[in-house]
């Protein structure tokens, strides 16, 4: 049996290593100045993108504008004249309508006008009953529910 | 015709929130294995497909169980508040635009405003409703945080209508085609996230739930189906802060696929503050609120009321 070495365990050469416990702050990229540089330079060039959308916007508003004003007129007297017609595809329908009965004149109740101060060539604008009266009822419940809803 | 159109607002309302239940799930699927990821655990993992079915799995547990109640409860109040409360955070997502535009419009900004601010009542119903010390407590404070970052909230979306001049979300869509609010308004933008962090009663200011003292805050006294509707509830309104925060800054252009990845970041980041940060103090958050954020937002409603004055000088 071998003899039994006994031996004093000592610290490595030159000591041991010293003790970690600094703290370690997480890695930096920026300082504060840079931050704040960079900050105001980033809103800079947005705010100046914001105004060129902006102006884009205003631009885009006033040419809308622009178009209804010149359209409105044109599609104002289609109207106009499309109603005009129609008016008079009504009255047509009840000269067929009441051809048969006598001394019945068209536009009056029994050669009665309406209003009595009317001149002859006056518009009188029906009822929207009336305007529907030669149409399907339920074309009429249509229109006067497009009316309630708007 | 009106027969027609009413049929389809129908139609489209009901898919709108099919879809959003459905988001909701995968919602909660998602943040259980993103957390799950964060604290280096799988998640749920074995129902279905790699448990692509687990949220179904939850509801179907949640609904089929007995609901019980507390005998001293307010019952009508109790049972009713939950349902209210997800019936407003379902409601709210008829403000946005989506590709269609569906029911867009005007005045849709304010709408958030009062949805949002609705939905403090039924937590407080809710609280008080369940006769219980705890829910009381957590009602409490989820009401006092709720209200005072309501203030902040709305004058911080009060600065963004003064960029775009209109209540309409559709206008925040107009005015970042060339750059993203993110740009032009980055601490706001930052402010705006935790107030509606803080709105939506999320970690780190989740007092209303603070289960060290409260076991479980306002819905300690839920359970079953009640519970499953108030935690909906909670996860679509966070689903559509996340939504509502990509409108506002982050560009929201919602004919493109893109919003919807900025949508998914944006959640991702409400999971990923979850997973990181550790709750606050109480009164430091109110502090945070009332001297703090409420003066820097103040502050930038005057600045952008002035830089919107001379833009608006300029433009004329």
């Amino acid at each position: 049996m071998a003899e039994l070495v006994r031996r004093q365990d000592m610290p490595p050469p030159g000591g041991y290593k010293p003790v970690n416990y600094k703290r370690i702050p997480a890695r930096t990229f920026f300082n504060g100045w840079t931050m704040i540089g960079g900050y105001l330079a980033m809103t800079t060039v947005a705010a100046s993108l914001y105004y060129l959308t902006c102006k884009k916007i205003h631009h885009d508003e006033i040419e809308n504008r622009s178009a209804m004003f010149a359209i409105k007129p044109l599609l104002l007297a289609e109207r106009d004249r499309e109603y005009l017609k129609q008016l008079g595809r009504n009255r047509e329908e009840e000269r067929t309508l009441m051809a048969n009965v006598e001394g019945w004149k068209v536009g009056t109740w029994y050669g009665e006008p309406i209003y009595k101060l009317n001149t002859d060539d006056e518009l009188v604008e029906p009822r929207i009953q009336d305007y529907y009266v030669h149409a399907k009822r339920r074309e009429m419940a249509r229109r006067m529910n497009l009316e309630k809803m708007s | 015709m009106l027969l027609n159109d009413l049929v389809m607002i129908f139609l489209s309302m009901l898919i709108l929130v099919i879809c959003v239940l459905v988001g909701v799930a995968y919602l909660t699927l998602l943040e259980r294995k993103v957390l799950g990821y964060i604290q280096v655990r799988k998640g749920p993992n074995k129902v279905g497909f790699v448990g692509i079915l687990q949220p179904f799995s939850d509801a179907i547990k949640l609904f089929t169980k007995e609901s019980s109640y507390p005998m001293m409860s307010n019952y009508n109040l109790y049972y009713l508040s939950p349902v209210f409360n997800l019936f407003l955070s379902l409601l709210l997502w008829i403000c946005m635009p989506f590709i269609t535009f569906f029911l867009s419009f005007d005045l849709s900004v304010l709408f958030f405003l009062c949805c949002s601010s609705l939905g403090v009542y039924t937590v407080m119903l809710a609280g008080w409703s369940s006769n219980s010390n705890y829910s009381l407590l957590g009602a409490i404070r989820a009401i006092a945080q709720t209200i005072s970052y309501e203030v902040s909230l709305a004058i911080i979306l009060l600065s963004f209508m003064y960029l775009v001049m209109g209540l309409n979300l559709y206008d925040f869509v107009k005015f970042q085609e060339s750059v993203w609010f993110l740009f032009l308004c980055l601490p706001l933008c930052m402010l705006w996230l935790v107030s509606s962090l803080a709105e939506t009663n999320r970690t780190p200011f989740d007092f209303a739930e603070g289960e060290s003292e409260l076991v479980s805050g306002f819905n300690v006294e839920y359970s079953g189906g009640g519970f499953a509707l108030i935690f909906m509830a909670e996860y679509a309104s966070i689903l559509f802060m996340s939504m509502f925060c990509v409108i506002l800054f982050l560009g929201g252009s919602f004919i493109m696929f893109s919003f919807f990845l900025k949508v998914g970041f944006m959640f991702f980041l409400w999971i990923w503050i979850r997973g990181t940060l550790p709750r606050y103090r109480y009164d430091k958050l109110m502090s945070l609120c009332w001297k703090s954020i409420l003066p820097v937002s103040l502050n930038y409603l005057m600045f952008f009321f002035g830089f919107k004055l001379f833009l608006f000088v300029e433009l004329i």
